[in-house]
């Protein structure tokens, strides 16, 4: 059977899904599985989908989902590893410096690595996805109000994480973290 | 220093869009593929051919539109260009949008036309009111007739209050009509403003001249239970005559009002050899008017006490004296056909009726 309609919507719409998938997960195993699962669910839901303009964002949040579904069941943080990079900021260095260096994107990305995977799939769809916190709420089945909070968290999350001069914050885990927020 | 919320926003979007850019993705074609092989996809078909479906309309639609602007831009862009050059005309144009404009004339016009149309309808009520109305009915007619402005007063109207009805009569069947003959009056007021000066008043002067109601009469029992019944409205005491002199009756009264404001009050006598004098009382705003009316240096006018408050004596001609004096909120003007000391026995006769005692009889 062709299935020419899907499978231009599989390849226009396949690398943004990868990419979302992978950057809730960090594992590129996981960020194919949790995509092809995306596509599959959003095919067959295809029939309920009003605007086909919003395939796009719908296949990704799906994706999103899925991502959180399957670090859940593995039950394993992939980036614990790349904590410790977190630390290797020189005592000597002052306080504008230190700012001028956190304000780089990698320390984003790694202070990212050290959220809840709901807290990232959250800041992935809003910042990523620029969908809006209606969206977010509409596409994953969530209320608005704890998509809110989750974003809120998250958000606080990442700014104690950048402070300058407080490498001590840099090294803390994530239980250390939701302890003190 | 902690990041501001604009800036963390900043911050996130780029390390995402960073750390995009640094992921490489699968092969699509190759798990496309893969994703075929899927038990589940057997039954995609049928969506498939539903979600065909949708794309076409969609297309259409976004093509019809799109043909329809493609066709019509320039049409459409000249409209509405020539639709914005109009507005503007209209509120630039005076003859057109101004405050004398065409339009508003037209407007103006066409209100009055409409107001016209009411009162005759209101007059032809009212007609047919009377000819099917008991003896009652009749009589408070009796009544309303001897309201009636004085621009369209006719010479030898039939003299109102000729049973003379108690006051308790009187306010009954006031009760009944004053509301719908009150009514037909503001009508006509309406009508004479707006054919001749509404065009050009504004603000206070004109919203007042609007809800102004005159009232005249030539009986002077009635014109006194009704001013009565209005003094409670005057800023300060009403003045009225209390005793002729010689052989003066009482020829016409009018009352200016407002709902809840008297504006004036006038009263004409006339003696036997035709010479009239009147008082005139008018009310002033809440600007002040001290000095508006001081006699001009130099004035033949003689300088007059009356009372606590200042007035001038002006003889106009042999036999006709004009004495004003300017109260606190109104100023009352005695003139007429009279010798210089009937106007000072008038002036002696005369008493002043306070709104704060009427307030409290009513």
């Amino acid at each position: 059977m062709d299935h020419g309609i899907l499978e231009n919507l599989y390849h226009q719409y396949f690398n943004k899904t990868y990419r979302t998938a992978y950057m809730v997960t960090g594992d590129h195993q996981m960020a194919e599985d949790a995509t092809q699962e995306a596509f599959l669910k959003a095919f067959t839901k295809l029939n309920t989908l009003r605007d086909m303009e919003k395939f796009g964002s719908w296949v990704c949040a799906i994706a999103a989902n899925y991502a959180i579904d399957l670090l859940r069941k593995k039950k394993r943080m992939v980036f614990s590893d790349n904590l410790s990079r977190h630390a290797d900021n020189s005592p000597g260095t002052s306080p504008q410096e230190s700012w001028e260096k956190t304000e780089s994107s990698q320390e984003v990305r790694e202070a990212l690595l050290l959220l809840e995977p709901e807290e990232r799939e959250i800041l992935v769809l809003k910042y990523f996805n620029e969908l809006s916190i209606k969206e977010i709420a509409v596409l994953t089945g969530t209320p608005t109000g704890t998509i809110k909070s989750r974003l809120f968290r998250a958000r606080e999350k990442v700014k104690i994480l950048l402070q300058p001069g407080k490498e001590n914050k840099r090294q803390i885990d994530e239980s250390n973290l939701s302890a003190k927020l | 220093m902690s990041i501001k919320g604009k800036k963390l926003d900043k911050l996130l979007r780029s390390a995402f869009q960073e750390q995009s850019e640094k992921i490489v993705p699968p092969s699509s074609q190759k798990l496309w593929t893969e994703l075929q092989q899927r038990p589940e996809f057997a039954s995609l078909g049928e969506i498939e051919a539903h979600i065909a479906g949708i794309q076409e309309e969609q297309k259409h639609e976004r093509k019809g539109f799109a043909t329809f602007w493609r066709k019509h831009r320039y049409v459409s862009g000249l409209v509405a260009a020539c639709l914005v050059l109009f507005v503007i005309f209209i509120r630039l144009t005076p003859f057109y949008g101004g405050p004398g404009g065409f339009v508003n004339k037209m407007l103006t016009l066409t209100q009055g036309e409409k107001s016209r149309t009411e009162e005759i309808s209101m007059q032809s009520e009212l007609a047919g009111k009377s000819s099917q109305a008991s003896p009652e009915e009749k009589k408070s007619d009796s009544i309303l007739k001897s309201y009636p402005l004085s621009a369209s007063q006719e010479e030898g109207a039939p003299a109102p209050f000729a049973s003379a009805p108690s006051l308790a009569e009187e306010e009954q069947v006031q009760g009944q009509d004053q509301g719908q003959e009150m009514e037909f009056r503001i009508f006509n007021f309406e009508e004479s403003e707006s054919q001749q000066d509404s065009l050009d008043a504004e603000g206070e002067v004109a919203l007042q001249a609007q809800e102004a109601q005159e009232l005249t009469f030539e009986e002077e029992e009635s014109f006194a239970l009704t001013l009565n019944e209005v003094t409670h409205l005057a800023r300060e005491g009403v003045w009225r005559i209390k005793h002729l002199p010689g052989k003066f009756n009482f020829r016409k009264g009018t009352i200016i009002k407002t709902e809840n404001t008297l504006l004036s009050v006038q009263q004409e006598y006339v003696n036997d050899e035709g010479n009239t004098f009147s008082l005139v009382q008018q009310f002033l705003g809440e600007e002040k008017v001290a000095g508006r009316f001081a006699t001009p240096a130099g004035s033949l006018d003689q300088q007059i006490q009356v009372g606590p408050y200042n007035g001038y004596l002006r003889r106009d001609e042999p036999g006709i004296h004009t004495l004003t004096w300017l109260q606190d909120k109104s100023i009352v003007t005695l003139s007429g056909e009279l010798e210089e000391k009937q106007l000072y026995e008038i002036l002696a006769s005369m008493e002043e009726r306070s709104p704060r005692q009427d307030r409290s009889q009513n």
